[in-house]
């Protein structure tokens, strides 16, 4: 059973090539715009990982992770939260809501896909 | 998961169900009761997805039936219990062969 | 989907982006410590970056990432707003604009000029990031700690082991689990490096059932592991829980110190990890009692010092900061809900809805022909539906002007500082729909009138000062719907036109005839006239080789019309009004002699029929006035104007029609009623004749043409005003009603 990952970004096309990559390697993928939108994407969902980006418009990616942990169905996924060289404190903050893996953008898709199988393999 | 159990000969048998994993950690004491029993035996075979918390749990009560001299066998295990097994070398501590079965 | 679709993805989004870091970089300006602007302008740069990154546009990143670094510090309050800042920023999203255009593959007439831009933009913004405050306390950041591994230097290992795999020492912090972060998924990513040989698992610090609280991780692991992957490659496994988890990782043959470190630092015990290397392979039983014997002779203090396990992470109250962020941006959050559509497709769903159209008229005559009641209801059934279908479909492709709007504020703040104005800009309607396709086309007129209402309208500050004006001038876009049209006003409170100077230049050029009367709006509209140009002095922002005459004309091709009302010294305003779609509309049959035409319904304001009285005087003449309730209506007759001939009807009816704020009757043989149409363009052969803006297919299958009201209507009361100036010293006369 192929393991589901959704990914969070406000960037339709960072979505994307996310998306192509992780399903070229065998995963699912789901997709959401912000922080809200992936709340919702949860309902009733079963997902191994979940990538996030900490800058989006509705619902940042901090305040995602803090409402995930909240999910008794979801509290336990692992997620990639996405940072820049600039977003220093902003990484503490996100480590102290629970998300522990960050991955600095940019990056090529190569380098997430290293990073997702640290986590959940295909 | 769901734990399902039935006795037979003095033999507690516990089947346990669905994923083992983080999500089922509040499983824990009555997992240690219905293992309380002199002579338990734990079916595996319908647990298709196991995490280290599962796993911690089993060694936990493993321990407690060592320590209490009571005997706990593995009976069954899904491939996905056996490849965790395999990946942190514990069917020995389980008294289970490398293939995940019982020594004849 | 190929990753070259992906890239125009990324291209209309970091567009999209840049449109909206503009706005939000011009509300700044209105309000420097507007928090939610500067997010939003961080965040537009980040995203940009971040996906440019993906498609390995590494001239797009390594600028944005500059830009981005300060925009982080702006949003810590360590570089502060100021008009400088904003500019700067402004002339990155347009530099970035560049880069993206060239992504696309677009050419780019200036591209060495934009290119040389790239130095100067990157040593400003430099500039200004060394220009940062240092941060406050509670802003810095703990230093980190290097990463808790022993660090073996090659080819001098003192007293090597015989062990030839790495080994790899792990104990893991009891929240990792809780976090996401299974022991068993490294060792699973280990096992991609290379071969794990052998691992013991530690699960013997596990606490008592009561004490053991079961989303704690308690295992620990030591194991051997044959790779060649490099050291980094291996440590790096581990990143995500290098702050919650001891490793140790020692390369093959290390030192038998480093063993002795480690199993000195054995939270199991000496004797216990002792037997596990053992156990494993890892250090033959020879080398473990080597190890032992040292630690006796070893001084205790060393050997006292444990790996110090980095600190838990302060966990600062953000909450606060979090909920404010999380609030507004809601509307931004709709337009992340929308799909995008090809415009194409789009075009051929309307298309299609069209051809459904003439086929339901068809159909509905067929049907009314064959006097079976119960037909006709079901046919009146399907072109209720069919309408509907028809309004759904063409609202698919009604915007906001707001999005033709969004450039302006941008385009009045720079245009006013080149020409040392201070010019407001007031955006009113902005949420007013009309069709893309008009949307599209509007652009430019509009920004030619908007350019034009700054350079010539409003006055410098100090004439304006000395006219008892505000020093700063206003500008006004301003939306609206009205009777089935949408109509722009670009107002300014400006001089005026000069009604005087232009009539002189108008007879100067020859436009109009020394002594003709004509009303304030006849002159003003002259100034629309080819070649027509009052501007005393040329500054850089006319002279782009587009007139007034142009804006008219790509006005006129959209079905819509221009005219001015201006009062010398208050201001002026252009009133565009446009039809809110090209494709279909609400149309009313009506027949002159055997002919059948098409006038928009929305501009047809009653219908009466032409009094006896009145008809005999009108025959044979194409235009006369007719007496609305003590109004005096200009009134074209069809017959005469198109010249038809054919049978007459007993009675003939007049359609009155307003458009804009002038009317006129029409004077028709017989009324048929509503009819939905479908605009199809003229053939060329009947391109250049006045009065026709389309033709229609009827459900008979005959054509019918679709009368261009604005035009019979200017021409009605045009006449109408020379024909009365020659004899009333030319009192503007028309039937004209307050707009």
């Amino acid at each position: 059973m192929a393991k589901t990952i959704l990914i969070v970004d406000d960037s339709a096309s960072l979505r994307q090539v996310v998306s192509i990559a992780l399903k070229g390697a065998g995963y699912e993928t789901l997709e959401a715009c912000d922080g809200q939108d992936g709340l919702n994407k949860l309902k009733g969902q079963k997902v191994h990982l979940i990538i996030s980006d900490v800058n989006m418009p509705v619902m940042d990616g901090i305040t995602f992770v803090t409402e995930l942990k909240k999910l008794p169905e979801h509290r336990f996924t692992p997620v990639i939260m996405l940072t820049t060289e600039a977003g220093d404190s902003m990484k503490q903050r996100g480590q102290a809501a629970g998300a522990k893996a960050w991955v600095v953008k940019p990056f090529q898709p190569a380098q997430m896909l290293t990073a997702v199988t640290k986590l959940v393999m295909p | 998961m769901e734990m399902k159990t039935h006795s037979a000969d003095g033999v507690m048998h516990l089947a346990l169900q669905g994923e083992f994993t983080i999500y089922d950690a509040g499983i824990k004491d009555e997992l240690l009761a219905l293992c309380a029993g002199p002579r338990v035996e734990i079916d595996l075979s319908q647990v298709n997805e196991i995490d280290s918390v599962g796993v911690q749990l089993l060694l936990l009560v493993l321990r407690q039936a060592q320590m209490q001299q009571r005997s706990l066998r593995l009976v069954a295990l899904h491939p996905a219990v056996n490849t965790m097994f395999e990946l942190y070398d514990l069917h020995q501590t389980f008294g289970l062969d490398n293939n995940g079965e019982l020594p004849s | 989907m190929s990753t070259d679709d992906v890239l125009q993805t990324f291209v209309a989004e970091a567009r999209e982006l840049l449109l909206g870091m503009e706005d939000s970089l011009l509300a700044l300006e209105r309000d420097p410590r507007d928090g939610e602007a500067i997010s939003a302008t961080f965040r537009a740069i980040h995203t940009i970056k971040g996906s440019a990154g993906l498609f390995s546009l590494d001239q797009l990143v390594a600028f944005a990432h500059v830009a981005e670094t300060l925009l982080d510090l702006v949003r810590d309050g360590r570089v502060a707003v100021d008009g400088d800042l904003i500019a700067l920023l402004l002339e990155c999203s347009d530099y970035l604009g560049f880069l993206i255009n060239q992504i696309a593959g677009e050419e780019v007439a200036d591209a060495a000029t934009q290119e040389a831009r790239r130095p100067t933009l990157l040593a400003r913004l430099q500039a200004c990031i060394a220009s940062s405050v240092a941060p406050s306390a509670s802003q810095a950041e703990s230093p980190r700690q290097a990463p808790p591994s022993a660090v073996p230097a090659a080819g001098e290992v003192a007293d090597p082991v015989h062990n030839d795999a790495w080994h790899i020492s792990l104990r893991f912090g009891p929240e990792v689990l809780k976090n996401g972060m299974d022991p068993a998924s490294f060792l699973r990513y280990l096992g991609t490096l290379g071969e794990i040989a052998h691992i013991t698992t530690l699960w013997q610090q596990m606490p008592a059932p009561e004490a053991m609280d079961a989303e704690n991780c308690y295992l620990g692991f030591e194991l051997d592991f044959r790779s060649e992957a490099s050291r980094e490659a291996i440590d790096s496994t581990f990143d995500f829980v290098r702050d919650d988890c001891r490793i140790t990782l020692l390369p093959p043959r290390s030192s038998i110190d480093d063993y002795l470190k480690l199993i000195a630092e054995a939270p199991e015990g000496l004797e216990r990890l002792g037997e596990i290397l053992v156990a494993s392979g890892a250090l033959s039983q020879a080398e473990l009692e080597r190890a032992l014997e040292r630690q006796r002779q070893a001084a205790p203090p060393a050997l006292g010092e444990m790996l110090i396990q980095e600190d838990g992470i302060p966990a600062p109250v953000v909450q606060a900061a979090l909920e404010k962020q999380a609030k507004g941006r809601e509307n931004r959050s709709a337009a992340t809900r929308f799909i995008r559509v090809d415009a194409e497709k789009l075009e051929d769903l309307i298309n299609q809805v069209g051809e459904l159209v003439i086929a339901g008229a068809s159909a509905t005559l067929l049907s009314q022909r064959s006097g079976d009641t119960a037909l006709i209801e079901a046919m009146a059934q399907v072109g209720r539906h069919v309408e509907e279908i028809r309004d759904r479909a063409l609202s698919l492709r009604m915007v906001e002007i707001g999005e033709s709007f969004n450039r302006f504020p941008r385009v009045v703040r720079d245009v006013s500082r080149e020409l040392g104005k201070d010019i407001e800009l007031v955006i009113t309607g902005a949420e007013t729909e009309l069709d893309k396709t008009v949307v599209e086309k509007i652009g430019d007129p509009l920004m030619h009138l908007v350019r034009n209402s700054m350079d010539h309208g409003i006055e410098s500050i100090e004439e304006r000062l000395a006219r008892g004006k505000p020093a700063q001038g206003r500008l006004s876009l301003h939306a609206y719907h009205e009777s089935g049209s949408i109509v722009i006003e670009v107002a300014d409170d400006g001089g005026g036109l000069k009604r005087d100077k232009i009539l002189a230049k108008a007879m100067d050029r020859g436009l109009v005839a020394p002594g003709q009367a004509l009303t304030d709006r006849d002159v003003f509209n002259l100034i629309f006239e080819p070649g027509f140009s009052t501007a005393e002095q040329v500054t850089n922002l006319s002279g782009r080789g587009v007139g007034m005459d142009v804006v008219r004309r790509n006005i006129s091709a959209l079905r819509g019309s221009i005219d001015i009302e201006s009062q010398e010294g208050v201001g002026t305003t252009m009133r565009i009004r446009l039809p809110l779609t090209l494709a279909i509309i609400d149309g009313f049959l009506i027949q002159v002699a055997d002919s059948a035409f098409v006038l928009p319904l929305d501009l047809v304001q009653e219908c009466m029929e032409l009094p006896d009285g009145e008809r005999l005087q009108s025959r044979g003449q194409s235009s006369h006035y007719l007496d609305l309730r003590g109004e005096a209506l200009p009134c074209l007759r069809l017959r005469n104007l198109l010249n038809l001939e054919g049978e007459s009807s007993q009675r003939e009816n007049v359609v009155i029609v307003q458009y804009g704020n002038r009317r006129a009757g029409l004077v028709v043989d017989r009324l048929l009623g509503e009819f939905q149409t479908v605009i199809k363009p003229l053939g060329q052969i009947f391109r250049h004749l006045r009065g026709f803006s389309g033709s229609t297919i009827l459900g008979t299958g005959e054509v019918a043409l679709i009368l261009d009201v604005p035009t019979l209507v200017h021409d009605a009361s045009g006449r109408e005003a020379r024909l009365l100036g020659e004899s009333n010293a030319g009192q503007a006369i028309g039937s004209e009603q307050p707009a």
